[in-house]
């Protein structure tokens, strides 16, 4: 009744240029409040007060609109601000057909980041993709930090050697990033491209395409470390990444290690949680496509008993897996690491094998796989079947 | 007399029998192209419903999707494809499936076939409510197929279970308002992927009861290891992606004497207004899609 009182007084604007009777159309479908971008509250108090499509808000001032409906003056803005939005937006402002988009992938200039072991690399498709999230999970202490820790100086090796020539941003949960072995690997990372450097440079090469290596420091200075404590920071950090890869546009990866730690324990309220990891999956995907980074997330693996035999499944559940479009698993086979490919948008999904050793992550030669050990000096054997 | 016998028919009289509408319109379906597929439909995908993809992560859910727009786009027709998950980097898998047909037969316009598949690229919910509003408002459409991959998380993020969670049951309602909407208005059939969560053994299809009255038919999709769909006995501890049981390809299982890189999947009618509820096919994934 409130609503048709404001319709009849004088003054009002007439309709926009949208509205079915301008356009001779036959009833256009009317699209309710539900599906504007709104709070639920503000969604919640504009149907009780009688606006129940899109179209009761056309031509409303923001005065108007908080009169009606009780609505506090910033809450109307944003109704208003959401339609105005919602009604600009033409059929699908990201639509490409597959042809622009996939000519958009071959010619952009962005190489993957590259791994260091060559059979990696392969089953990868070059390496790392870049706007791509990838996930990384498995048992404890089989290299996941290691391979982290390697890609972010990786990320640095510049053009002109093959690789992206950008930064990184490492976001630390569990603190196990170690700085010693990140200046370990970046050490050794900065010698192989030094000897590539001065082998070009004795072959005549100019100096654009045989730049300086960086040097060690160089390396670890072009990695921003984040810690975060716990799941209030951990998600504060997430969001945060917006700005920081605004404010710093040459970073080409951004590494969440690990993102299960602040949140296995939290077995209370599993619903809340699955909401959560699947909105920070959405959000890392995102950023990934928008930016055009890399977004590695370490993941844990939980063992699940089904028939008497245990398999490994990737932790925090369903609703983080599903959105995530491509997965490397990292597993023990006897003595050698693996790296399987489980889920991915474009790659057949292959084995390579690599080790970890004082430079960083290798190829390994067939079988030569490093054997760990335990703490008391016994050797570890592969994970065995547990009943 | 004449001219009160030439008037139309008018108030309950204008109500069309049953009969009426049979003749008038028969049901259409849309063959997916997968001869496994189709004969599971019965046909293929009703025109002018919603047919919904379940499973548990990494089934070959999205590996359908890709196959069926495919298929599309190489018979000149244009598709719909709007993707939650990956976006703009399903363009390499098109590419892909699009280079393995080609290869096969006889000499295929591929640019042509790549620039009939729309790929939108959304993240979010809002801009994939936005592009279906569009498609309905607008009198006719170009497209003879609309993908939705995937449902599950682009709502997921939005879902807030508080005592009955009015404010996600609508959005959701929404969205299964829209989908049919939009199939029923432009008479095309709509395939919308949505996830299962649950544990190892079982599960249930996301998004709860508001959402399952939205599909018409609705697939189970399920990967077959070793020619068992039940997992065989593992000599040491062993991957399971969500319902996958193991991923190592032996050699000798039933996708041997298929390209390699091919992996079969069950799928299982679970609702449909036609079929018999239960009935299941095997259909074989591989480089080329469906095959």
């Amino acid at each position: 009744a409130r609503r048709k009182q404001a319709l009849a007084r004088p003054g009002r604007r007439l309709p926009g240029p949208r509205c079915p009777a301008a356009q001779g159309l036959a009833m256009e479908a009317s699209r309710s409040i539900a599906s504007l971008p709104l709070a639920p509250s503000v969604a919640e108090t504009l149907v009780r007060a009688g606006f129940r499509f899109v179209d009761d808000l056309r031509g409303l001032r923001v005065a108007e609109l908080s009169q009606e409906s009780g609505l506090s003056h910033a809450d109307a803005l944003k109704a208003i601000d959401a339609l105005s939005e919602a009604s600009s937006a033409p059929a699908g402002p990201g639509k490409a057909t597959a042809l622009q988009a996939y000519e958009r992938l071959r010619t952009s200039t962005s190489r993957p980041i590259i791994t260091f072991c060559r059979g990696l690399d392969v089953v990868l498709g070059g390496g790392v993709p870049l706007g791509q999230l990838t996930e990384i999970c498995g048992p404890p202490g089989v290299g996941k930090t290691q391979l982290a820790i390697q890609l972010v100086l990786d990320v640095q090796i510049p053009q002109a050697y093959g690789g992206v020539g950008g930064r990184a941003v490492y976001v630390d949960t569990e603190g196990s990033f170690m700085p010693e072995r990140a200046a370990e690997l970046a050490a050794s990372l900065s010698q192989h491209v030094g000897k590539i450097a001065a082998n070009r440079r004795a072959a005549g090469a100019s100096a654009a395409e045989a730049p300086q290596a960086p040097a060690r420091d160089e390396l670890l200075e072009g990695v921003a470390v984040y810690r975060a404590k716990d799941q209030a920071e951990q998600l504060a950090v997430v969001r945060a990444l917006k700005a920081h890869l605004a404010r710093d546009p040459a970073v080409r990866l951004v590494v969440l290690d690990s993102v299960a730690f602040h949140f296995r324990a939290d077995l209370a309220d599993t619903t809340t949680r699955a909401r959560v990891l699947a909105a920070m999956a959405q959000t890392l995907t995102a950023l990934a496509h928008e930016h055009g980074v890399a977004v590695v997330t370490i993941n844990q693996v939980t063992t699940k008993m089904d028939r008497g035999e245990s398999c490994m499944v990737p932790a925090l559940g369903d609703g983080w897996s599903h959105g995530v479009a491509s997965r490397v698993l990292l597993y023990w086979e006897g003595n050698t690491r693996c790296a399987r490919l489980v889920k991915s948008a474009t790659r057949p999904l292959e084995v390579a094998r690599f080790r970890v050793c004082g430079e960083g992550i290798r190829d390994d030669a067939m079988g030569s796989g490093m054997k760990r050990s335990r703490p008391d000096g016994s050797p570890e054997g592969p994970p065995g079947r547990q009943r | 007399a004449a001219a009160a016998a030439a008037a139309p028919p008018r108030g309950l009289d204008a109500l069309p029998t049953a009969l009426d509408v049979l003749r008038a319109s028969p049901d259409r379906v849309y063959m997916t192209g997968s001869a496994a597929l189709d004969e599971l439909l019965n046909g293929g995908l009703s025109c002018g419903a919603v047919t919904e993809l379940v499973g548990r992560p990494s089934q070959g859910k999205t590996q359908v999707c890709l196959s069926c727009a495919v298929t599309a786009a190489l018979d000149g027709r244009r598709v719909l494809y709007i993707d939650g998950v990956a976006g703009a980097g399903r363009a390499e898998r098109i590419a892909q499936m699009m280079a393995e047909r080609g290869g096969a037969s006889q000499q295929v316009d591929i640019l042509t076939a790549m620039g009939n598949v729309d790929l939108l690229a959304v993240h979010d919910v809002w801009a994939a409510l936005d592009a279906l509003q569009s498609l309905l408002a607008t009198p006719s459409v170009p497209y003879r197929l609309v993908i939705l991959d995937s449902v599950n998380v682009l709502l997921q993020p939005l879902l807030q279970y508080r005592g009955g969670g009015t404010n996600g049951q609508q959005l959701i309602a929404e969205v299964a308002n829209l989908l049919r909407a939009v199939a029923a208005r432009h008479q095309l059939p709509v395939v919308v992927t949505n996830g299962v969560a649950g544990n190892l053994v079982g599960g249930e299809p996301q998004l709860g009861t508001t959402w399952q009255h939205c599909a018409d038919a609705r697939l189970y999709l399920r990967r077959v290891m070793n020619g068992e769909a039940r997992r065989s006995a593992a000599g040491d501890a062993r991957f399971v992606d969500g319902d996958n049981f193991g991923l190592s390809q032996a050699p000798g299982s039933p996708t041997a004497g298929q390209p390699a890189n091919t992996f079969a999947v069950e799928m299982q009618v679970v609702k449909h207004p036609k079929l018999p509820v239960g009935s299941f096919s095997r259909v074989f994934i591989g480089p080329a899609g469906l095959v």
